[in-house]
C-alpha cells in the first residue's frame, strides 16, 4: 500500500503528514472518535484511487481535508435526523431542566468546549475548527471551503464571538 | 485607527498587515478595553488548545491497517458485482450479441477454420530451465515469509527459444531432474 507515483511522493508519505491533522480537524466537526476514524479511512481511500491526479503533498492535504470536511458535515446532518426521529418516536424532552448547581458541575466534568463548538452554526464551526486544529492559515482555508479570504476572516470573528457567548453564557448544552 | 473587534481577531491569527500590526500594538499597550477584548480571544484560544480529545496514535495505525483490508475487498468486489440492466437493454444486447456471433460463425466456416472454441481442459504450460542456485535463492526467501509486490526475470536482449520433447504433465513434487525430459 506504499504506491508512490511519479511525482516522487508516497501515499505513505500522505499519510504520515495529514493523518494526524484531519484526524483531529474531523473529530472537533463530529464530537465522536469512532466517526472520525471511519471518516479518516473513507477519506483516505478516496485519496489512493486519484493520487495520481493530485500533484504534490500540501494540495493533497487541502483535498483530505475538503473531503473529510464534507464527510464530517454528512455523518453530523445524519446524525442529527436520527436523533430528531428518536426524539419524535419517544417524545424523548430535548433537555432537562437542572438547578443551577448541578448544570456548573456537569459543564466542569465534560468537555464543555467541545459541546459548544458542535452547537455552532456549520459555516461558522468549520472555518473556526481548520484555523484551530487545521494549522491552516485564512488563504489555505479560503482554498478549502471555496470561499473569499475576506470570507473566512469574517466568518472566524464571528464564531469566535459566538463561542465566548455560549462558554461564558454558560448556554453550552451538554446532554 | 482603532481596532475593533474582527481586527484583533484577525491580529491573533497573524493575518494582518506590518502596517496594521504596529497600530494593533500601540493600541494594546495604550488601551486597557482594547487590551481585555484581545485577552478574551486569547483566552478562546487556549481553552480551545486545552480542549481534551482522545489519543490518535492507535487510530493512526488501526486506519492504515484498515485502508488496505478496505481497498482489498473493493477491488474484489469489483469482479463479483452484480449489474442490473433494464429488460428490454438486456434482450438488445442479446440479439447484437447473437447477430454478431452468427457472423463470425459464417466468416469462420468460410474460411475452413473451426467454429467451435478451443476444448476446454488443455492446459498450455511452459517450462523454463532455471540455474538451480537461483532457484534455490528464490524458493529460500519465499520459504523465509519475505514477500515480494514483483519478482523481475531478466531474459537476454537476443533470447532465441525452441520447443524440446513433449509436453508432459508432471505431478507436484516429482523431482524434474529424474525425467530427463526438457520440454
Amino acid at each position: 500500500m506504499s504506491g508512490s507515483n511519479d511525482r516522487g511522493f508516497s501515499f505513505s508519505d500522505v499519510y504520515q503528514e495529514v493523518f494526524p491533522l484531519l484526524v483531529r480537524v474531523v473529530y472537533r466537526i463530529t464530537g465522536d472518535s469512532e466517526a472520525a476514524e471511519e471518516i479518516c479511512q473513507e477519506a483516505f481511500i478516496r485519496y489512493y484511487e486519484r493520487m495520481n491526479t493530485i500533484p504534490d503533498i500540501p494540495q493533497a492535504k487541502y483535498w483530505l481535508i475538503r473531503v473529510g470536511k464534507n464527510l464530517a458535515l454528512n455523518h453530523e446532518k445524519r446524525k442529527g435526523r436520527e436523533r430528531r426521529a428518536y426524539q419524535r418516536a419517544y417524545h424523548e424532552p430535548k433537555k432537562n431542566p437542572e438547578t443551577g448547581e448541578e448544570s456548573l458541575l456537569k459543564a466542569e466534568s465534560q468537555d464543555t468546549v467541545q459541546k459548544a463548538l458542535e452547537q455552532l452554526p456549520e459555516k461558522m464551526r468549520t472555518v473556526l475548527v481548520l484555523k484551530e486544529y487545521g494549522d491552516l492559515n485564512y488563504r489555505e482555508i479560503a482554498s478549502v471551503l471555496g470561499i473569499s479570504e475576506g470570507n473566512v476572516k469574517v466568518r472566524v470573528f464571528r464564531a469566535r464571538e459566538r463561542l465566548l457567548q455560549l462558554l461564558q453564557g454558560g448556554d453550552v448544552y451538554v446532554p | 485607527m482603532y481596532p475593533d473587534d474582527q481586527l484583533l481577531s484577525a491580529y491573533l491569527d497573524g493575518e494582518v498587515s506590518d502596517e496594521t500590526r504596529a497600530h494593533v500594538e500601540e493600541a494594546l499597550a495604550a488601551d486597557p478595553d482594547c487590551r481585555e477584548r484581545y485577552d478574551r480571544f486569547c483566552m478562546l484560544r487556549r481553552s480551545l488548545d486545552q480542549a481534551p480529545e482522545p489519543d490518535f496514535e492507535d487510530a493512526q495505525h488501526r486506519v492504515w491497517y484498515a485502508i488496505g483490508s478496505a481497498r482489498k475487498a473493493r477491488s474484489e468486489r469489483l469482479w463479483s458485482r452484480r449489474v442490473s440492466i433494464p429488460i428490454p437493454a438486456a434482450v438488445a444486447a442479446a440479439v447484437v450479441a447473437f447477430a454478431v456471433g452468427s457472423v463470425f460463425t459464417l466468416l469462420a466456416v468460410a474460411d475452413g477454420l473451426p467454429s467451435d472454441p478451443p476444448t476446454a481442459g488443455v492446459v498450455d504450460e511452459s517450462r523454463i530451465r532455471l540455474d538451480r542456485a537461483e532457484v534455490e535463492q528464490l524458493l529460500g526467501a519465499m520459504n523465509a515469509g519475505e514477500s515480494y509486490r514483483e519478482i523481475r526475470i531478466d531474459l537476454p536482449e537476443s533470447p532465441r527459444f525452441e520447443v524440446r520433447g513433449e509436453p508432459a504433465l508432471v505431478p507436484i513434487g516429482r523431482d524434474d531432474a529424474s525425467e530427463g525430459g526438457d520440454s
